[in-house]
């Protein structure tokens, strides 16, 4: 076949070229196998924890592990509208899910309004304007991010009990400027930087406050950024435990304390504690797909400079 | 109640509106009629008008409690804002806060001896026994004497180090004890034609007769610092004549009692325990032997409550319940743990505060919060020998349940710890040493190496000399 009529060199080309293809067909294909195992992998603790919030008590703790069962829904009548039906310690157990809920609300949504007030305005200066020691103002936010929670929540908690900021929801709020605030800063910094200088230098010669530049032109440009910002900050002081663990009380009882609370004395309350749990997720999934395109575009927007 | 006929929407409706009728036809009148009867007895209403903040851990008392505290202030005239109830790990953690902070936020809580021995020497704690003796302060309807004595004494301390469990002040009132025991399949032993051990090597070798099939004859804690060498271990340890520390605070862990029983005890667990038993915590060794994976979990009494409950367990009706093993020349003997109520230092309303700790146990309370409230095993005698809780308790484990927890609390149960404050440090150690030893190490050469490194520990502090 080597010395057919076929001029040299031209067959042997196109048999490598197929073969190629062929390899790289089968790699896509492995590669899409693989990814796709991934994915139903990453999804078994989600599974898991939804069929769980399906079963009785009795088929939580079954062994074998009961794949097939009958689903109820006792579990998020218990959760979402305090109705027990079991006769056990535990379903005597008041936990008030949709006050937690609220509390969760308030705390993490009143948080991110804040501090994406306050973070942008920092973000914006240490962006776009020149002034000495600039990169320690910078590195100063990002401080916060590096000191482990304890080493300042005993001080806070004594400040907050001596101010009365102690189980208050404005307590909370400003409690979570610690994480909110360098998170943005440093994050919304990049999205700024990106912009091209020349469009603020324009807008200033045409008699633009700085108010204005970041009204008018940083924020706009910076959406997608201000938007994936806004919902990480959300979901970072949705899920925050230490906090109002230690700083609040009954009264701004969020829902990452509440759920906890079905591990009880004498046995833990799995089929509840997994429906709380999905219950908790459900806002962060509602809004992370709302905003998803914009978080994907606003991860990568910062990444490349003029 | 089966999964088909669990409760619909409209059934539910029903029971509640029905429970709620039968709550306010039977319970009203009586609690009018039991206030008034308290108020000629005893002045409830002289603190009218104070308040106690509580911290309560998640547990059957503090639920049971929660729907009488509008009778309390009724009684009292002291306010009760809503206590604030968290689980055990992170309600330790909060408590402590507010007590090293000195924050006040909390005038009672709930505790027990190996906790608030930390608090008691540090001054956290207020001495209950000048309130229990003031008959100004106390009803002459508390009676305290009801209260098993070994409780008691259990939450009394003279702030020795080392010793004096017993002595000294009165730093709690128990609320719920939990003793250890063998809970086993009585319809497997029974099939194998063998009764509960007494000894630990007749402990070995049943459970790895019951091993067969698809069962394993044994579970037990095994999860470093989850009271793995807490409950059962240590229960067995102490009926071999061992002792944790002595007075001294030296650690004893490796004398030949301690060191034949771990052997014993890790070796039946490695041939007739689960595989991953340095994974297994409480609650899986509880849900494991009630789905009816293993013959034995040697454990906490009270998960009896779970195991006799069909609607939870797979093993309903066909449980047991026996002492731990001990020496034959030696007495049974169980650790024990009881929730106790306790009053900080820093109690805004001192005399409110016991007001509200002396309501709480009382023996009204107390039978409420059992028969109503399902926290087992009560403090006070007469709650056990109360009709309903004898009619609920005394069938649990075809009828051994009652016997064999009265004989603990009668006779063998007792703290197992020397009240010091690293009694954490020591038990996570000694966890690590019974893990090693399962793993294959030598029993003698592990606890040995444990023993150095918890004198080690214990010097660095400054609470042994030498």
């Amino acid at each position: 076949m080597q010395n057919s009529a076929i001029s040299p060199g031209t067959q042997p080309m196109i048999i490598r070229e197929s073969a190629q293809q062929k390899r790289e067909r089968r790699f896509h294909f492995l590669l899409h196998v693989a990814l796709i195992i991934y994915f139903f992998i990453t999804l078994i603790p989600f599974a898991w924890t939804f069929l769980t919030s399906l079963k009785s008590s009795r088929d939580v703790a079954a062994a074998p592990l009961k794949i097939f069962f009958s689903p109820t829904l006792d579990n998020y009548r218990a959760v979402l509208f305090n109705q027990y039906s079991a006769d056990s310690a535990m379903a005597r157990v008041r936990v008030d899910i949709p006050g937690a809920f609220l509390n969760s609300m308030i705390i993490a949504g009143g948080a991110t309004i804040l501090a994406m007030l306050l973070g942008n305005l920092a973000a914006f200066a240490l962006a776009r304007y020149k002034m000495p020691e600039r990169e320690v103002y910078a590195f100063f936010f990002l401080a916060f991010r590096f000191a482990p929670v304890f080493v300042f929540i005993i001080p806070m908690f004594i400040i907050y009990q001596q101010v009365h900021l102690y189980n208050t929801y404005l307590g909370m709020i400003l409690i979570f400027q610690v994480i909110a605030i360098p998170l943005i800063v440093w994050t919304m910094r990049s999205f700024y930087e990106s912009i091209p200088a020349e469009l603020f230098d324009s807008a200033s010669i045409d008699g633009a406050t700085r108010v204005q530049q970041l009204r008018q032109i940083a924020l706009p440009l910076a959406a997608p950024g201000l938007a994936a910002t806004a919902v990480l900050t959300f979901i970072a002081c949705w899920n925050n435990f230490v906090f109002p663990f230690l700083l609040g009380a009954k009264q701004t009882q969020t829902i990452t304390l509440a759920t906890i609370t079905f591990i009880g004395y004498e046995e833990v309350a799995w089929g509840m504690m997994t429906a709380a749990a999905i219950v908790t997720i459900v806002p962060e999934l509602i809004l992370a797909m709302f905003v998803q395109k914009h978080i994907v575009r606003g991860l990568t927007y910062g990444a490349v400079k003029e | 109640m089966t999964l088909q006929n669990r409760t619909t929407r409209r059934r539910f409706v029903q029971g509640a509106t029905a429970g709620a009728a039968a709550l306010g036809a039977s319970w009203l009148p009586s609690q009018t009629e039991r206030i008034r009867a308290m108020q000629d007895t005893f002045d409830w209403q002289q603190f009218k008008g104070a308040q106690v903040r509580l911290i309560l851990n998640k547990h059957p008392y503090t639920e049971s409690l929660l729907p009488l505290l509008p009778e309390f202030t009724k009684l009292t005239g002291i306010e009760v804002p809503e206590p604030l109830i968290l689980p055990e790990a992170e309600y330790f953690q909060k408590v402590l806060l507010d007590l090293s902070t000195g924050a006040g936020e909390f005038d009672a809580f709930m505790t027990g001896p190996q906790i608030h021995w930390a608090y008691d020497s540090a001054g956290w704690t207020e001495p209950l026994e000048p309130f229990l003796a003031d008959t100004n302060l106390t009803s002459p309807d508390y009676d305290e004497k009801d209260i098993f004595e070994g409780l008691m004494a259990a939450n009394r301390w003279n702030l020795t180090l080392g010793s004096g469990i017993g002595e000294g002040s009165q730093w709690a009132i128990p609320v719920m004890v939990e003793t250890y025991v063998q809970a086993y399949r009585k319809d497997v032993y029974d099939e194998l034609g063998v009764e509960p051990a007494t000894t630990i090597e007749g402990w070995r070798d049943i459970n790895k007769k019951a091993t067969k099939g698809d069962m394993k004859g044994i579970i037990v804690r095994g999860e470093r610092g989850g009271g793995m060498s807490g409950t059962g271990f240590v229960s067995t340890f102490l009926g071999y004549g061992g002792q944790v520390m002595d007075e001294g605070l030296v650690c004893q862990i490796n004398s030949p009692e301690g060191v034949h029983v771990a052997e014993q005890y890790c070796a039946s667990v490695k041939e007739s325990g689960p595989e991953g038993w340095a994974n297994v915590t409480w609650y899986e060794g509880q849900e494991s032997f009630a789905n009816g994976s293993y013959g034995q979990y040697m454990d906490c009494d009270f998960f009896t409550a779970l195991y006799d409950d069909p609607e939870k367990s797979q093993i309903a009706g066909k449980v047991g319940l026996a002492l731990c093993p001990h020496a034959d020349d030696h007495d049974p003997a169980s650790g024990l743990w009881t929730w106790a109520l306790a009053m900080s230092s820093r109690a805004q309303d001192k005399n409110a505060s016991w007001y509200f700790i002396q309501w709480a146990t009382m023996k009204e309370q107390m039978t409420n919060a059992t028969v109503v409230g399902r926290n087992y095993n009560p403090t006070r005698s007469s709650v056990f020998d109360d009709a309903d809780v004898q009619k609920t308790m005394g069938s649990w484990a075809n009828g051994t349940y009652l016997p064999t927890v009265l004989e603990n609390l009668d006779k063998y149960a007792r703290v197992a710890w020397a009240p010091q404050p690293e009694n954490t440090f020591l038990a996570t150690r000694w966890d690590q040493a019974l893990q090693e030893i399962w793993a294959g190490d030598d029993a003698q050469t592990a606890l040995d190496n444990a023993k150095a490194d918890v004198d080690a520990h214990m010097k660095e502090l400054g609470l042994i000399q030498g």
